[in-house]
C-alpha cells in the first residue's frame, strides 16, 4: 500500500505532510560547483552508507518509463525525467514514504511523507539523517549547524511542508490574508504550490527558518499552527455550508456529478469541485439532520478526495500549462479522476 | 561602501562619486583642490548627456568587493549575492561576513540552536539501531490510532472490516484480528461478511481448502 492510500488524521483539512532535511558531505564541493568526479564520489559514500537498508536504488538517467510513472504517482518526482540527471540516484522505501535523493539540490536529500496532518514526519527524516550523519562525514559548523550550498537551507536543514486546502477560508473576506500573517508569527510561511492554486483554495503551510530555531521547536511551531488552521478552516466551513444549506447541497451533488461522469476536465474545476464536496462534507459529517443527507445517493470518502487533490496538484506542480489545457489531457484526467471515485463505489 | 582612494568606510549618506569612482567626504574635498587626480573642472567640463549618464548609473558600479572570489570553488560574492548558494565550504570562510548578512535577511537569525551530527555526539550515535532505522522505513500505525483501534465497539469492527473489505486492505490484516473479526460478524448475524472473511483466512491456508467455520 503506497504511502496516501491511508487516510490520515486531520485528512478534511490537510491532504499530506512532508518533511525534508538537506545534508552535504564534507571534503566535496556543493552541487552547482560538481564535477562528474564528486558526483561519483557522492554516490559511493551514500551507496555504502545505505548498504543493507531494504530500499530500492534507482539511478537517474536509467529509470525505466514505468517507473518513472509510479515514481510520478507516489509524488516522488513532480515531472518526467525533468528533474533527474544522470549523476543523481533515488532510494525509495516500499511504500515511497521515505525517500533519499542523491545529487539533486544537494548531496543528501531525505524526505519523509504522510498522508493527512502527521509531524511524526519531521521524526523520522531526522532519525533517518543521523543514521546516515554516524556514517558519513556531514558538512557541520557550530555557528552556522548543518552547511549547505543553498543558505536557506543552511541551520538545521529541516523543512516541514503541509498541504492544505483551505475553501472555507478564502471563501472569507481577507482570510488568506490573516493566515498569512499568523503563518509569519510563528517564522513559518504560506505559499501556492503552482499558478492559480490559491484561486481552489490549495496552500503549502511551510517551515521557513532553519537558524534560530532547534528541529523540536520547527516541529511544535507547525503544531500549533496548523491546529490553528484547521480549527478555523473547519469553522469556516460550517458557518458557509450552515448559512445556505440548500444551496451547498446542490453543489456538492453537482460536483459530485461532474467528477464523476464528465468526460473532459480542467484541472482548476476538479479542484474547485473538490472544493465544494469538503464544505459540504463537513457539515454533513456533524450534521445530526436526516434532511441533510436525503437525495444525495452516493458517498465520497475523505480519502478518495485527498488522492484526487495529490493527484492534480502533482500535474499542475509538474506540468506546463499549456500542456495541462490540451484537450487529451483534459480526457485523461477525467478518466483517472473516475477511477478513483471507482474506489468509494 | 569602501573608499576608492583612501580605502576608508564610507556612509551611505556621506558618499561622493565621481568618474564612476565612490570617495569619502575628504578624498573629494581634496581631489577638488588638486591634490589627488583630477580636479573637479574636468566633471564640470564633461557635455551634459555624459554627466547625468555617470549620475544614473550609479547603481551599477562596482565597488571592488563583487571580484572576491573563493580560493577554492571559485564562486564569487556577487554570485553569492544573487543567488543565495555558495560553492563549497570554504565559501563559509571566505565570504564570512556577507554570509551573515544573507543569513539574517533570509532567516531572521545566525544564531544555530540545532543538535550536532550524530557522529560526534555519542548519545545519538547510540540510540541509532539498525531496526529502528527498518521501523521508520515501515512506519506502524500511530499510538493514538491503535488506541482508538482498541476501543472500538463489536459494531465499529464490523464496519471497520468491511471498508477494509472494499478499499482491498483486507490483505494487510493478521489472522488473529480476521478471527476476530469472523466472531464479531457471526455474532452480529451478518453472514455475508462472515463468509469473506473466513474465505480470506482459507486462502491464506496451504492450499486454501480446510474449513475454519
Amino acid at each position: 500500500m503506497r504511502w496516501y492510500e491511508n487516510e490520515g488524521i486531520d485528512s478534511d483539512v490537510v491532504i499530506m505532510t512532508t518533511a525534508v532535511v538537506s545534508r552535504s558531505i564534507n571534503g566535496t564541493p556543493f552541487v552547482p560547483k560538481m564535477k562528474k568526479t564528486d558526483f561519483d564520489h557522492v554516490k559511493a559514500e551514500v551507496d555504502s552508507a545505505m548498504k543493507g537498508l531494504p530500499m530500492e536504488r534507482l539511478e537517474g538517467g536509467k529509470i525505466d518509463l514505468t517507473k518513472m510513472e509510479q515514481l510520478m504517482r507516489d509524488r516522488v518526482l513532480m515531472t518526467e525525467g525533468a528533474e533527474l540527471s544522470e549523476n543523481s540516484v533515488i532510494y525509495t522505501d516500499e511504500k515511497s514514504a521515505l525517500n533519499v535523493f542523491v545529487n539533486f539540490s544537494e548531496h543528501l536529500t531525505v524526505e519523509a511523507r504522510s498522508a493527512g496532518f502527521d509531524l511524526d514526519v519531521a521524526d523520522r527524516a531526522d532519525k533517518f539523517a543521523s543514521m546516515l550523519e554516524s556514517k558519513l562525514d556531514i558538512s557541520f559548523s557550530e555557528k552556522y549547524g548543518f552547511l549547505n550550498s543553498n543558505l536557506t537551507d543552511t541551520g538545521t536543514g529541516l523543512r516541514i511542508f503541509a498541504m492544505v486546502n483551505i475553501p472555507g477560508i478564502c471563501r472569507n473576506e481577507r482570510g488568506v490574508e490573516v493566515v498569512s500573517k499568523r503563518c509569519q508569527q510563528y517564522d513559518w510561511k504560506l505559499a501556492a504550490p503552482f499558478k492559480r492554486a490559491g484561486a481552489a483554495g490549495i496552500f503549502f503551510i511551510l517551515s521557513d527558518a532553519m537558524l534560530g530555531v532547534s528541529g523540536s521547536g520547527i516541529k511544535e511551531n507547525g503544531r500549533q499552527l496548523i491546529r490553528e488552521i484547521i480549527d478555523l478552516e473547519r469553522k469556516c466551513r460550517l458557518e458557509i455550508a450552515g448559512g445556505n444549506t440548500a444551496m451547498y447541497k446542490d453543489l456538492y451533488a453537482r460536483a459530485y456529478g461532474t467528477l464523476k461522469y464528465a468526460t473532459v476536465q480542467q484541472p482548476l474545476e476538479i479542484l474547485t469541485n473538490l472544493s465544494n464536496i469538503r464544505i459540504y462534507k463537513n457539515y454533513l459529517d456533524n450534521s445530526q439532520d436526516q434532511e441533510d443527507r436525503e437525495d444525495l445517493p452516493f458517498e465520497i470518502s475523505w480519502k478518495t478526495i485527498n488522492m484526487i487533490t495529490g493527484e492534480i496538484c502533482r500535474e499542475c506542480m509538474g506540468d506546463r500549462p499549456r500542456n495541462r489545457a490540451l484537450p487529451a489531457a483534459n480526457k485523461k484526467r477525467a478518466k483517472t479522476v473516475k477511477e478513483y471515485l471507482k474506489g468509494d463505489d | 561602501m569602501i573608499c576608492s582612494k583612501c580605502g576608508g568606510y564610507v556612509p551611505e549618506n556621506d558618499l561622493r562619486i565621481f568618474n564612476g569612482s565612490v570617495m569619502c567626504a575628504n578624498c573629494f574635498e581634496e581631489m577638488c583642490q588638486g591634490k589627488i587626480g583630477k580636479s573637479m573642472d574636468d566633471f564640470f567640463n564633461l557635455p551634459l548627456e555624459k554627466k547625468a549618464g555617470m549620475i544614473f548609473n550609479m547603481s551599477n558600479l562596482d565597488f571592488g568587493n563583487s571580484a572576491l572570489t573563493c580560493p577554492k570553488c571559485g564562486t564569487s560574492l556577487k554570485e553569492i549575492e544573487t543567488e543565495k548558494r555558495v560553492g563549497c565550504i570554504e565559501c563559509f570562510n571566505t565570504f564570512g561576513n556577507a554570509i551573515s548578512k544573507i543569513l539574517l535577511k533570509e532567516q531572521g537569525s545566525t544564531e544555530y540552536l540545532g543538535r550536532t551530527p550524530a557522529k560526534y555526539d555519542p548519545e545519538a550515535k547510540a540510540d541509532i539501531k539498525t531496526d529502528e532505522i527498518k521501523d521508520i522505513l515501515d512506519p506502524k500505525v500511530s499510538a493514538a490510532a491503535e488506541e482508538d483501534k482498541g476501543s472500538l465497539t463489536a459494531e465499529d469492527k464490523i464496519e471497520q472490516i468491511k471498508n477494509d473489505f472494499y478499499e482491498g486492505k483486507i490483505a494487510d490484516l493478521p489472522d488473529e484480528e480476521l478471527k476476530e473479526a469472523l466472531a464479531a460478524a457471526v455474532a452480529a448475524e451478518d453472514y455475508i461478511l462472515a463468509a469473506k472473511i473466513r474465505d480470506e483466512l482459507n486462502n491464506r491456508k496451504e492450499g486454501g481448502n480446510d474449513e475454519v467455520v
